[in-house]
């Protein structure tokens, strides 16, 4: 009788320490599973960021998303000082509209979308800017002995359907043009070249895993793009973010946030 | 009569020791298949995305660019060997192909650029370069 017990007892330690090892052993497993899923959709997530960074490839379907594309600013300075002056016999007095003209011809434009043209004051809120052909015109006040910054910027590549708005004035001050500098951006077209062939064709196409695509303004939190599969409650999702600069809907540039999940 | 029912205890108990250990060398090889194909299976996405990624590291083309000169070249440590077996990476027209020819598998992954990629390794070191000639071209081979 004290045999059978000593074996009962036996095996029930060796079930046991079996058991825990089992159970261990399994979880350690899953653990480096989770670990090893995780850490290949965040390669994948690092690839599908440099959207931001690179252009479309096809080859001939789609085979990279890429929404950057370069656009291009200036700065112009209005400085209602005696010196600059169109009328040198005048003295600087307020000027309700201060009209500002300059031409893409003369900055060695020759393929602009004139469209795009977006004037910010001080650059930080747009103002109405007259598009005439390869003329730009702008009007703002100012006081005398005061001077203001515009940011403009235009896009050679994009097809911006905004309308010219009028602009009137006379123009008081010799402005000064500052050279043309090339950005990077998100382009809008872009964007919508992306909404327009679909979630399930530009996965099959590119390869890519379940993803999804989200840029936000960050003035107003409004979402520019919001593309891709429905994030599911429950699976290993990788979410990667960064600030991008974009084009919105009118030409006009803003800061947003990017962030790709891929799951 | 005592040390017949002692011999049927023996018995039992060994048979039940073999039955345990047996089991528990049939889940841990279950285990262990099962992790080896995840491992396969992750290994091989694992190197399509070092290779892609290493890709997109070097190549960035631009209007204008120098021909016949070597724009990027990126060193890379692959594993040597997926899930204990040698494998064999190559490009394939735009895309990368893994083939393990002992368990008969063959995957292949989108780099994604639509240009001129050639050249293979077996895992190790290995360089990755972007020629500029009349069409862009990477190449790929083990650093020997």
């Amino acid at each position: 009788m004290a045999t059978q017990i000593d074996f009962i007892v036996a095996a029930g330690v060796f079930i046991l320490i079996t058991g825990f090892v089992l159970f261990f052993t399994t979880d350690y497993l899953e653990t480096i599973r989770t670990s090893v899923k995780i850490a290949e959709l965040r390669s994948d997530a690092m690839s599908l960021l440099s959207l931001a960074d690179r252009d479309f490839e096809y080859a001939p379907q789609t085979t990279r998303i890429g929404l950057h594309s370069y656009a291009y600013r200036l700065w112009i300075l209005v400085n209602n000082t005696q010196e600059n002056l169109v009328n040198q016999s005048l003295a600087p007095i307020r000027l309700e509209n201060e009209l500002v003209t300059f031409s893409y011809a003369q900055l060695g434009f020759g393929s602009v979308d004139y469209n795009s043209t977006a004037v910010y004051e001080n650059g930080t809120h747009e103002i109405a800017r007259q598009v005439s052909g390869n003329t730009v015109s702008f009007s703002t006040a100012i006081d005398a002995s005061e001077e203001k910054w515009f940011l403009v910027y235009f896009d050679d590549d994009s097809n911006f359907t905004r309308s010219s708005d009028n602009v009137s004035g006379s123009s008081n001050i010799t402005e000064k043009i500052f050279p043309v500098y090339k950005i990077s951006l998100v382009q809008y077209k872009k964007i919508q070249t992306v909404e327009s062939l679909g979630y399930e064709s530009l996965r099959n196409t590119t390869g890519a895993k379940n993803f999804r695509i989200t840029i936000t303004d960050i003035s107003d939190s409004q979402n520019i793009l919001d593309f891709g599969g429905t994030v599911p409650k429950e699976a290993n999702v990788v979410a990667l973010d960064r600030r991008v600069i974009f084009q919105n809907e009118t030409g006009g540039i803003r800061s947003g946030d990017l962030i790709v999940k891929i799951w | 009569m005592k040390g017949q029912s002692s011999l049927i205890g023996h018995t039992i108990a060994f048979a039940l020791s073999i039955g345990l250990i047996s089991a528990l060398v049939v889940a841990l090889s279950s285990v262990q298949t099962n992790y080896r194909e995840f491992t396969i299976d992750h290994e091989i996405g694992n190197v399509c995305n070092m290779v892609k990624n290493s890709v997109e590291k070097i190549y960035w083309p631009s209007s204008y660019m120098p021909i016949n000169t070597t724009m990027g070249r990126i060193v890379i440590e692959l594993p040597e060997k997926i899930g204990d077996i040698g494998y064999e990476a190559r490009f394939d027209n735009t895309s990368l192909k893994v083939e393990m020819n002992e368990l008969a598998i063959n995957r292949s992954c989108e780099m994604g650029f639509n240009i001129s990629f050639s050249g293979r390794t077996d895992g190790g070191r290995t360089v990755i370069k972007w020629l500029a000639e009349s069409k862009n071209k990477i190449i790929m081979e083990r650093e020997i």
